[in-house]
């Protein structure tokens, strides 16, 4: 083709685009599509009201028999705030690629950037930024109110493995979103990844239990991830958990990224 | 430009897509035609890199879509208007792909306009007529000022209004040097908007080239002819070897001569003519007659039976 053909008015020259430049624009699509979508704020909100009410309901509770529990003040606010908690957040990340699957977004998105998995990259940063951030701050208050219910039993941030418990509290909810994130992406379907959400993070726990019966079955608790989030809350290891917060932290952490390994092989592979 | 090359895309043991090759050149509008299923989106899925061709390849502008960074400013495209969340406004809608592709927020508010969807930037999706969205598809695929665009049956859900929109759009966009690639099923949109055809059935290319090359020598025009003195006039044309039928109303459909010719021909010997019409189905029976081998279920007799 003669160059007199080549259109010269319109679209910018293909410069190359930088790679910070490339991530800052990706990141900012992204989040323009989370806080655009309503399920963002209503998982978020739900998220907080949850997780602050099953805290102080909690250490209403135990406070009334703090003999008889693990007298652990650091853990209380969260033990049954998180198991209601990651459903919320849970079903953000899930939503947040399922949304798109189901609406037929995604061959929007791929089409505007073809690059699947600098997509993916790029969602899982938004995600994960935003349920940190509100994660910690949920957290925050979570630990204050059931301190309060703790009435004579609670302690202060300054109590050995509080602030840790806090931090963690958050971190926790960013990794069940992030997997919730991947899980949407390979199954593609709300209801799909929202099972597979509630087989990892509620019922591979009640069947493995913590009850050291056969010891193949203790074994396995230990690598399950509500078994670990509960050792990041606790200011020291009980039954049944790894002894290490750092062990805790990084088994935490290998759900979400073998999630979105799986997740970015599948998408680069299949038709939209 | 869009360059298709030995393309096919199997499913199992069907072919979607088959060995198809052409261009798509700039400075003009080339429909792409072919009828139900004969592989048109399956195609332009292929061009976009959202499926994987079985074998074959597709390019734009030289390179494959998905090595393409910031593709908004080498080709928009519209595949279909479902490509959106109902939740999101049309404004964060367009601000996503503005965003991705390094293009500022003043261009959103542009392409809305130019859509015609001024003011309606901050409503819901959800809330759109079918016209409306397609003018939402638009308007992200005008968002980079692309010189290649491609549009999946664009006219689906318009109303007059909006086909006589879409249609000068397309026009314009092409005399400013653009590459314009436009499904339709339908041929006389096709024959109204395109200078280049290209024709395809079962996934495989049937025609590729001008519309005056797709119609030459197949099926010719005819011209409905409405006249108080039927019987002279009929004898007028006999005699000069054109074929006549009469029509139901009394009308005569000539064919074998131009409009103008009938009407010369009836003024010089005094013959009132009452209605002079050129029949311009000839593009649709050349289509039908290119297609009418790879349809995968013939309609069946024009007459419905009736109730007894």
């Amino acid at each position: 083709m003669s160059a007199t053909m080549t259109p010269q008015v319109h679209g910018a020259p293909a410069a190359p685009v930088g790679a910070l430049t490339r991530a800052r624009d990706l990141l900012a699509g992204e989040w323009t599509k989370l806080r655009s979508a309503r399920p963002t704020l209503v998982a978020l909100l739900g998220t907080a009201a949850i997780m602050i009410i099953a805290g102080a309901w909690y250490c209403y509770h135990v406070a009334g028999q703090w003999a008889q529990t693990d007298r652990d003040p650091v853990r209380a606010p969260f033990v049954l705030a998180l198991l209601f908690a990651q459903l919320g957040v849970g079903v953000l990340g899930v939503l947040a690629f399922t949304s798109e699957f189901g609406s037929g977004m995604i061959r929007t998105t791929f089409t505007a950037v073809p690059q699947r998995r600098a997509v993916l990259a790029a969602k899982a940063t938004a995600v994960g930024a935003l349920v940190l951030a509100a994660g910690e701050a949920i957290s925050f208050i979570t630990f204050f109110t059931g301190e309060a219910f703790l009435g004579r039993y609670g302690v202060t941030l300054a109590h050995p493995g509080a602030l840790r418990a806090v931090a963690a509290a958050g971190f926790y909810l960013m990794t069940v979103a992030l997997l919730g994130l991947g899980l949407g992406a390979i199954c593609r379907s709300t209801a799909g990844a929202l099972v597979s959400m509630f087989l990892v993070t509620f019922l591979a726990s009640s069947v493995f239990g913590p009850v050291p019966q056969p010891p193949w079955s203790y074994r396995a608790y230990r690598y399950l991830l509500p078994a670990n989030a509960d050792r990041l809350i606790s200011s020291q290891a009980h039954n049944g958990q790894v002894p290490s917060v750092l062990a805790a932290l990084l088994i935490c952490a290998a759900y979400p990224a073998v999630a979105l390994t799986v997740a970015s092989f599948l998408l680069r592979r299949r038709d939209m | 430009m869009i360059k298709v090359r030995a393309l096919s895309k199997r499913y199992g043991p069907t072919s979607a897509v088959d060995g198809l090759s052409f261009d798509v050149l700039p400075g003009r509008v080339t429909g792409f035609l072919g009828p139900n299923g004969a592989g048109k989106s399956t195609t332009m899925r292929i061009i976009l890199g959202l499926d994987a061709p079985t074998s074959g390849s597709a390019t734009v502008n030289g390179r494959a879509y998905q090595d393409i960074r910031r593709p908004a400013h080498e080709m928009g495209a519209l595949l279909d208007p479902s490509m959106v969340y109902g939740g999101r406004s049309a404004y964060h809608h367009l601000l996503y792909i503005a965003q991705s592709n390094g293009i500022g927020r003043r261009r959103v508010g542009e392409v809305l306009e130019v859509a015609g969807l001024t003011g309606l930037g901050r409503r819901r999706i959800g809330g759109f007529s079918l016209g409306m969205k397609q003018r939402l598809g638009v308007a992200a695929a005008l968002l980079g000022d692309p010189p290649v665009l491609m549009f999946d049956e664009p006219i689906n859900g318009l109303d007059p209004d909006g086909v006589r929109w879409i249609r000068r759009l397309l026009r314009s966009l092409a005399s400013q040097g653009r590459a314009v690639f436009v499904s339709s099923h339908i041929m006389s949109e096709m024959a109204m908007t395109a200078d280049h055809l290209i024709v395809i059935g079962r996934g495989r290319l049937i025609a590729d080239g001008s519309i005056a090359e797709l119609t030459r020598g197949r099926a010719a025009g005819h011209v409905r002819v409405q006249s108080p003195q039927a019987v002279q006039l009929a004898a007028l044309l006999t005699a000069h070897h054109v074929g006549i039928q009469p029509a139901a109303d009394g009308a005569l459909i000539v064919t074998g001569m131009a409009a103008a010719d009938v009407a010369d021909l009836a003024a010089a010997h005094g013959l009132a003519v009452h209605e002079l019409t050129p029949q311009d189905a000839s593009l649709e029976e050349a289509f039908m007659e290119l297609t009418k081998d790879s349809l995968d279920y013939q309609a069946g007799t024009d007459d419905v039976p009736a109730q007894h």
